[in-house]
């Protein structure tokens, strides 16, 4: 019943949180408790994503393709309560990398507009 | 793929990460999304929620409240936009079932509602600003009313316990004799059990220095009566009633800390009051609250065979309990049988002595009632000029808004849902005045506290609960629909045409809507009047009150109350020597004028005798307040001599028997004059000797400032069996508190052993029992002023708007002609017709409501010309200054530019 996906430039620019979500998910299994704790081991800490509106994203990305819910978990690992696992698409991640060379040409255009920060490559 | 299908059991979900404050607090932000997101992440999410508080905390405790409050934040509003999106889906899809409907527009209007309102800094910060002060206020005053009048006393079956006085034949309450107290226990059927008290001084010794501290003598079961029993030892036993038993004390739980450390082993040492050694046989409950001052000692009432024999001696306070099912009517009317029965049996001593009862809160509520009542009142009054205020602001602002108003009606917006839309808004303000108001009232319940200075009965039950929540939430709501429904009415009548068309000036429908707003002008200038004119009632009452001549010089005056132990003085002479001596040594100090003792000081109490005269028919007889004072009492007070002469230094024990009487009882014994030389004699006492009047002196008030002064008899201490305490009085050439350290230094050399209590000046008593009074003027002078700036506010806002309405009108008459000093006249007027219209209502409001002050007035009628004379001036040039400004402006109107922008 998946309908017809437009391409997945058409999503750009991402939502941050849309986009996070796929980098922590990257190609790895996860509930989205866990995509918070990756996502802030991967930030350092540095960058968080909300519960609250975590879950409803999460639900919209399903229903966008971007990520897919997996029937059942491998392992259910610690006492918490019961949770859904996410895995990215292919077509999440296609959505992912054309953020990110959409962010690099951006990026670029800072460096020269000298805008991007020193010691950035 | 089909979500809703893979719903999963959240049976024992919740398990794993607690209920801490945050995670309930998380879980309450996410009641903000729709249900089925609920169904679906609720656990998940707060799982999440509490893991990353929990890795923060252990960072630092700043860092994980922020993440909270970050965290609540993002919750409640992705839920807000869940559900916005559930409901543009289930509007383009399916129905949806009413209820939940209405919940989702209810959100749709508050986030509007919220929205608009933000944009809206001009108006919405006045309105909660307005509505946060009045919602504060009548919190403030309700929490204190609740504490004092509403919340039931802290004892078992309290609202069956009353309290039982006798009436003197003179017609005031008193207290009860032991032996009548006893009758009514053993004969009342309707009581269910009686017990009694009775407060007492007592010099505490064994510390450095000896300590006065505050005891109550109670009977045996008198904790049970209240259903407090000790919450350490035990309670007094029946035997411990009478005079003989083994001398025991129970503490107080705050004497039990402060003296003793709160250490268990205190229960059988012993304490030294009065002079006597007492064992400690209990510790009462740390809430235990009883009578005023809070006690420190109790002790058990240990009758002599004296006090229980004789009924002419009333001193105990008697409480008693209903029987479940009996009213209090019942129970005085069999109370009233047995007193007719005791004064046929004891005519020497009941003659004439009657019983009333009333509910034990009345009693310990006292006088507080009337002026708390009074100011909740005027606190109702403030909120209601606030809303008028508030309604007036709000018209304006829908005015202003007619154009998106008719748009949203225009695109099919029907207008149960406009009416919806205003509302909320309006309901939203109020919630959050409210909210405001309630801190402000937290704020100011201990400096509203603090202002009576200990002179509030229940104090310590004042204190925001959940009947002062209800009540804030119900005003919020009632504010909410009370500034609301005008605007609704107004906005949402608006004719389309009229509101799309771009030009502003609408000549005849300004009038209409001023016709609303000068209403809410009217009524906010009537309600302003009426409590200016309270205030100034009280004011005026104040002032009588401070200048009330108390028959004394009150300046220059030191008082103290000094006991003297009855293990030590046990004679008449000893006592009597004991304050004869005081006073003397007192008066060769250089600073001191004069000294004296009196049994009780004017203004605190009363004591009294019953008495008749020589040559009088049989059942004749007189009362008078009794007073027994050194010699030098009228010169010390200043009290002047009329008639006769004073007691002289030699007329002590042996002498003939002197009496001194005040005007009103030698007017009372002897209209035509001539009480000099008469004589009266005291029935019932030992001796049925006669005393000679010696001389009148002026009247003193004995029962307060207030009260009239009563017929009052002065008799020389050392005549007499002297009380074992009397109160020292000394005047001062100077400042009186110079001579505390004198006063303390001559009672030690008389006796070191000796502590002073209730040491003040006679001013600061006179001034603390006009506390409440105080209190009252201060909190009405403040609702009186707020009210006169709200209605000043609200005049000069309806004339603004009046004026910059017709800006085109007064340009066209100036134009034709017109003087400028004209329009100025006209706007005056039309805005002076609003203010003397509710000048009149508002004098109608006063003249109706005045009499409800009656009890707290004091020389001045409710309706007293002067003052309404003085209130209706103030208002009426408050009003004049708010309609200049506006005016002026109408009178520089440019009648080229006001046409031009036609």
């Amino acid at each position: 019943m998946r309908k017809k996906l437009p391409r997945p430039e058409g999503h750009l620019p991402l939502h941050p949180q849309v986009f996070h979500v796929l980098l922590a998910l990257g190609d790895g299994t996860c509930h989205g408790y866990g995509i918070i704790q990756a996502f802030e081991a991967l930030t350092q800490g540095r960058e968080t994503l909300l519960p609250g509106s975590l879950y409803g994203t999460l639900s919209r990305m399903v229903n966008a393709g971007l990520i897919e819910e997996v029937d059942s978990p491998p392992v259910q690992t610690s006492g918490g309560p019961p949770r859904r696992y996410y895995r990215a698409t292919a077509y999440g991640r296609e959505a992912a990398r054309a953020e990110s060379e959409r962010m690099e040409r951006l990026l670029a255009v800072a460096r020269a507009r000298k805008l991007a920060p020193k010691g950035v490559r | 793929m089909s979500l809703a299908g893979k719903r999963r059991d959240r049976e024992g979900g919740s398990a794993g990460y607690g209920g801490g404050f945050w995670t309930v607090a998380y879980r309450l932000a996410l009641m903000a999304h729709p249900r089925e997101w609920r169904d679906r992440y609720l656990d998940e999410a707060t799982e999440a929620f509490a893991g990353g508080v929990a890795r923060r905390r252990s960072k630092s405790g700043l860092v994980a409240l922020r993440y909270a409050i970050r965290a609540l934040a993002d919750a409640v509003l992705a839920g807000c936009r869940e559900r916005m999106r559930a409901g543009r889906r289930a509007e383009t899809g399916a129905k949806k079932v009413g209820a939940h409907r209405f919940l989702d527009t209810l959100r749709v209007d508050l986030l509007y509602a919220h929205r608009k309102l933000f944009k809206d800094p001009g108006f919405t910060l006045p309105v909660l600003i307005t509505l946060a002060l009045g919602i504060g206020a009548n919190t403030a005053i309700f929490t204190v009313v609740d504490g004092v009048i509403l919340k039931p006393l802290p004892y078992r079956d309290a609202d069956r316990i009353i309290q039982v006085r006798e009436i003197a034949p003179q017609g005031f309450g008193f207290t009860v004799s032991p032996p009548n107290f006893r009758s009514l226990r053993d004969q009342a059927r309707s009581l269910e059990d009686a017990t009694a008290y009775r407060e007492t001084l007592l010099t505490l010794t064994g510390g450095e220095v000896p300590e006065a501290i505050w005891g109550v003598r109670v009977s045996a079961g008198f904790f049970e009566f209240l259903g407090a029993p000790p919450a350490l030892g035990r309670s007094f036993l029946p035997e411990e009633d009478e005079a003989g038993a083994h001398p025991t004390v129970i503490l107080s739980h705050g004497a039990w800390q402060r003296r003793f450390g709160g250490s268990p082993s205190t229960l059988g040492s012993t304490v030294v009051l009065d002079g006597v050694s007492r064992t400690i046989v209990g510790v009462l409950p740390r809430r235990f609250r009883f009578a005023e001052g809070d006690p420190e000692v109790w002790l058990p009432q240990e009758f002599t065979e004296r006090d229980v024999s004789l009924r002419g001696r009333h001193f105990l306070q008697v409480l008693a309990r209903l029987r479940p099912g009996t009213n209090l009517e019942t129970a005085l009317e069999e109370m009233r049988t047995i007193w007719s029965g005791l004064e046929e049996e004891y005519p020497e001593t009941n003659t004439g002595w009657g019983v009333t009862a009333f509910p034990l809160l009345q009693y310990v509520v006292g006088g507080a009632r009337t002026p708390l009542l009074v100011l909740l009142g005027a606190a109702g009054l403030v909120l209601l000029i606030a809303c008028a205020n508030v309604a007036n602001l709000s018209l304006a602002r829908v005015e202003r808004r007619g154009r998106e108003m008719a748009i949203r009606s225009a695109l099919g917006g029907s207008r149960t849902r406009l009416i919806r839309q205003l509302l909320t808004e309006h309901l939203v303000l109020g919630i959050t005045g409210g909210v405001l108001g309630l801190g402000l009232a937290y704020l100011a319940v201990d400096r509203l506290l603090l202002l009576f200075r200990g002179h509030l009965p229940r104090a310590d039950d004042v204190g925001v609960n959940g009947a002062v929540l209800l009540f804030t939430f119900i005003i919020s709501i009632g504010v909410g629909v009370l500034t609301g429904l005008a605007p609704v009415v107004q906005g949402t009548r608006n004719d389309l045409f009229a509101a799309l068309r771009t030009t502003v000036h609408r000549l005849g429908e300004a009038w209409g809507r001023g016709r609303v707003r000068g209403t809410f002008v009217i009524v906010e200038v009537a309600l302003a009047l009426m409590l200016v004119m309270g205030t100034g009632l009280v004011l005026n009452s104040f002032v009588r009150l401070t200048r009330v001549d108390l028959g004394f010089q009150k300046e220059n005056l030191l008082t103290g109350q000094i006991l003297l132990p009855e293990a030590r003085y046990q004679t008449a002479e000893e006592r009597a020597l004991f304050f004869q001596t005081l006073s003397d040594d007192l008066e060769r100090h250089g600073e001191v004028v004069a000294a004296a003792a009196v049994g009780v000081l004017p203004l605190t109490g009363s004591y009294t005798h019953v008495f008749t005269v020589p040559g009088a028919p049989e059942d004749a007889k007189w009362q008078a307040e009794d007073r027994l004072v050194t010699p030098g009492y009228f010169r010390t007070m200043r009290i002047p001599l009329l008639a006769g002469r004073v007691f002289q230094e030699t007329e002590g024990a042996g002498a003939p028997l002197v009496a001194v009487v005040n005007e009103a009882l030698a007017h009372q014994l002897y209209p035509e004059g001539g009480a000099v030389g008469r004589r009266v004699m005291f029935k019932g006492s030992p001796s049925e000797e006669s005393w000679e009047i010696v001389g009148v002196v002026g009247n003193t008030r004995q029962f307060g400032v207030r009260s009239e002064s009563p017929p009052t008899l002065y008799r020389p201490h050392s005549q007499i069996n002297p009380p074992s305490s009397m109160a020292v009085v000394v005047r001062a050439s100077d400042s009186p508190r110079d001579l505390v350290a004198t006063l303390r230094e001559a009672v030690r050399d008389v006796d070191p052993a000796l502590p002073i209590h209730q040491l003040s000046t006679m001013e600061d008593l006179v001034s603390a029992s006009l506390t409440s009074e105080r209190v009252v003027l201060i909190l009405l002078g403040l609702f009186g002023f707020v009210a006169i700036v709200l209605g000043a506010v609200g005049i000069f806002g309806v004339m603004s708007y009046t004026v910059s309405q017709r800006v085109t009108e007064m340009g066209v008459r100036i134009a034709l002609g017109g003087a400028p000093r004209d329009v100025l006249t006209m706007v005056v007027r039309q805005g002076m017709t609003l203010a003397a219209l509710g000048v009149v209502l508002g004098m109608l409001g006063s003249l109706a409501l005045g009499r409800l002050l009656t009890d707290v007035l004091y020389g001045v009628e409710p309706a007293d010309p002067m003052t309404l004379g003085a209130v209706t001036a103030l208002i009426a040039l408050v009003s004049l200054a708010a309609c200049i400004l506006p005016a002026r402006r109408a009178a520089a109107v440019d009648p080229a530019e006001s046409l031009r922008s036609e």
